[in-house]
């Protein structure tokens, strides 16, 4: 196969600045993510009445529909929505400086967010119950009970979950190239608009975001391991 | 010291205590003995509020607390006063041995971390676990785990340590490192109130010896009263079966 | 924004009349998946030789890599890979191309599935199967394949899922499937009642993702049905 490997090397470092705004992408979206989908799972725990039913309604019909949809919708909608609040306390919408990273933002957000939900209402059920009655039995109250000793069990019993859908997120966030966000991958495909070398393009793109996805899913296997220390057993023969 | 007044609790349609009173003086061990479902660990559970009674008055040290209304600050006033060891050890999974025994030290009774982990050392060494300090709770057998369980409760100086079934989920071979531990607590004259099955460790410990079925205490007093000549039909039939295996099969 | 909701209802029977395609997208991979991911993951939990190697590098691709990208390298490389041969395969249709960058994508999250499954799987009920004489295709008829189908259920239900709503971004190298079809119909309303269309579509989508939700339902009682305990 004939590809032009001279410009292939040379676009490495085009695309390579890209990486920051793929990695700001992913980390923003989690962070508001996990907003969401602590809040929602307090809603689904403490068994609020019609919120909870309102955050299940929602959630489900979120993870029914494809991402791309959803990207679309944000796209689409949320100037209209900023729009409305234009003039309100202060804020001036400006129609010309449309801002794509955050629609991206606010679709990876609730999507994410939906399915994280799970995550945190699982986890925190796996921590046995056991363990906030001997909070209590030690005469802690349940808030000291649960961010002393509930929480921090919760959040490594989540943490291989979390990690798997951030190596998701870090792979969807290439979906907000179709929504004018210029992320790595469309700067990999504007950079090879001048010699027509799409194919370079998207190789270097994929290339790194290989490379990008075996560090950090090492980088978290790590994590994982180190966080889980008191979790590994007594081997009794 | 520690004295129950007409104790009753139901899940649903079932009734699990039956209005039960006991009152247990101060340094005395008393051992609960009964059937699986006779409600002796739900008695056990509405005396520290972690599993609070329907109606009824808990008094420990003094203090009275109505379980029809009760108040989540005189609940972890009374808890105070208490210290628990569970059938499951129940140590906090994510904190080291030594941890364990100093988070309630530090964290509900403010005392300075250096003075807490001095005490829970000297307990550790008590029970022969020193060497363990600085272990996580899954790297424990389960009967090292147990008496880290106790070394817990210990170290907050409790009026009464409850004992929820404490060597029921051990190996048959644990068994006896737990007991052990249980009898020199005894001898410290700290009041105990033990939920179990080992008859052998009532016969030996226990200043009284309470026998209950379906939600009710059908006999109590000295375990040679209980144990070696029980009056209630019930206790005569439990005992048997607890001491031989009545079924046997052919195969 | 509001304006445009009768595109909705016009725009909906339009989109109704794609889901076969989307259906196909979906189906074809899925079959093909099934078994090459099979294929693969025995290779995978088999001997260290070159081939666990190769396939190792091939899973660890099409897994670390975005669906996206490997739509585009599969939709310019392939074309380019058979003219080296002489063969033009430029009128392809573009679904083609969806479909070999899926079935490589799809085939190896499935396989690392069916590995982890069988990683999973009791030991012990492999031994107790030669302890009654089962030969060793006999104890992977009858023991390893029904539980690691079991064990993997849950995740392939939700690989089968995202495979579905990953249909939707066939649209970008231009396969005309439902999320296909929404595009035309946005591009001939330009800035019209773009939300209406999509919540059409968005509508279609999750009416299908309830029919595979129902259809993984049926089949985790049927593998699991030995764990139906006494009630």
């Amino acid at each position: 196969m004939n590809l032009n490997y001279a410009f292939m090397i040379s676009d490495i470092p085009v695309v390579l600045k890209a990486l920051p705004v793929t990695l700001e992408l992913t980390l923003v979206s989690l962070f508001f993510a996990l907003v969401i989908a602590v809040l929602f799972g307090i809603c689904i725990l403490k068994n609020i009445p019609v919120l909870k039913q309102l955050v299940v309604v929602f959630n489900t019909f979120i993870k029914g529909i494809p991402l791309i949809v959803q990207l679309l919708f944000c796209y689409y909608a949320l100037p209209y929505i900023l729009r409305m609040f234009n003039g309100i306390a202060g804020y001036e919408y400006d129609p010309r400086h449309p801002s794509y990273f955050g629609f991206a933002v606010v679709a990876f957000a609730f999507n994410y967010g939906a399915y994280l939900t799970d995550v945190v209402v699982s986890s925190y059920r796996a921590v046995d119950k056991g363990q906030l009655e001997a909070a209590h039995s030690v005469g802690m109250s349940t808030f000291q009970g649960l961010f002393r000793i509930v929480i921090p069990q919760a959040v490594v019993i989540s943490l291989p979950n979390l990690s798997n859908y951030f190596m998701w997120l870090l792979k969807a966030t290439s979906l907000a190239s179709v929504v004018n966000v210029f992320e790595l991958l469309s700067t990999a495909r504007a950079s090879t608009a001048v010699n027509y070398a799409i194919l370079e393009g998207y190789l270097v793109a994929a290339g790194i975001y290989w490379v990008v996805c075996i560090i950090a899913e090492r980088g978290l296997k790590y994590l994982n391991k180190k966080m889980n220390r008191y979790q590994k057993q007594l081997f009794v023969a | 010291m520690v004295e129950l007044k007409e104790i009753r609790k139901s899940f649903g349609d079932h009734q699990i205590l039956n209005g039960v009173s006991l009152t247990v003086e101060e340094g005395e061990v008393v051992v609960i003995l009964g059937p699986s479902g006779s409600g002796k660990t739900t008695l056990l559970r509405t005396i520290n509020f972690l599993g609070p009674a329907d109606s009824g008055t808990v008094t420990i040290d003094g203090m009275t607390v109505d379980s029809k209304k009760h108040h989540h600050r005189e609940v972890q006033e009374l808890r105070k006063k208490t210290g628990m060891v569970f059938q499951n050890y129940n140590l906090f999974k994510n904190k080291t041995v030594l941890h364990n025994i100093t988070e309630g030290l530090t964290s509900v009774r403010k005392v300075p971390k250096a003075e807490a982990e001095k005490t829970a050392m000297t307990l550790l060494e008590k029970v022969n676990l020193a060497d363990r300090a600085n272990a996580y709770p899954a790297e424990l057998s389960g009967g090292q785990q147990q008496r880290v369980g106790i070394c817990r409760a210990l170290a907050l100086n409790p009026k009464v340590i409850l004992f929820d079934e404490p060597t029921s989920a051990l190996d048959p071979e644990l068994v006896g490192e737990v007991l052990a531990t249980m009898r020199a607590v005894a001898a410290t004259g700290i009041t105990m109130i033990v939920v179990t099955h080992e008859i052998s460790f009532a016969k030996e410990v226990a200043d009284k010896v309470v026998y209950m079925e379906e939600g009710v205490i059908v006999e109590q007093g000295t375990p040679k009263q209980v144990i070696e000549n029980p009056q209630n039909e019930k206790t005569i039939r439990f005992l048997r079966t607890l001491l031989n295996n009545p079924i046997e099969y052919n195969i | 924004m509001w304006r445009g909701h009768e595109l909705f209802i016009s725009s909906l029977p339009l989109l109704v009349e794609y889901i076969p395609a989307t259906l196909f997208y979906f189906l074809v991979p899925t079959v093909i998946s099934l078994i090459f991911g099979a294929l693969l993951c025995s290779v995978r939990v088999g001997k260290k030789n070159l081939l666990y190697y190769l396939v190792s590098l091939f899973v660890s691709f099409f897994r670390g890599t975005p669906g996206l990208v490997q739509i585009y390298l599969v939709f310019f490389g392939l074309p380019k890979i058979f003219a080296g041969f002489g063969i033009d395969i430029n009128r392809w249709d573009a679904g083609i191309f969806y479909v070999i960058a899926t079935c490589c994508n799809f085939s190896s999250f499935v396989s690392e599935a069916m590995r982890g499954a069988y990683e999973a799987i009791d030991k012990d009920q492999i031994e107790a199967g030669y302890s009654i004489g089962y030969s060793r295709w006999q104890c992977f008829y009858h023991v390893i394949a029904p539980l690691t189908m079991q064990i993997a259920l849950p995740n392939l239900k939700n690989l089968e899922i995202d495979l579905l709503k990953g249909t939707a971004v066939a649209y970008v190298i231009g396969v005309v499937d439902v999320m296909g079809k929404a595009d035309k119909i946005i591009s001939l309303h330009r800035g019209y009642g773009q939300i209406w269309i999509l919540l059409a579509a968005a509508l279609i989508y999750f009416v299908i993702n309830v029919g595979i939700e129902l259809v993984f339902n049926g089949l985790t009682r049927y593998f699991s049905r030995h764990e139906r305990g006494i009630v």
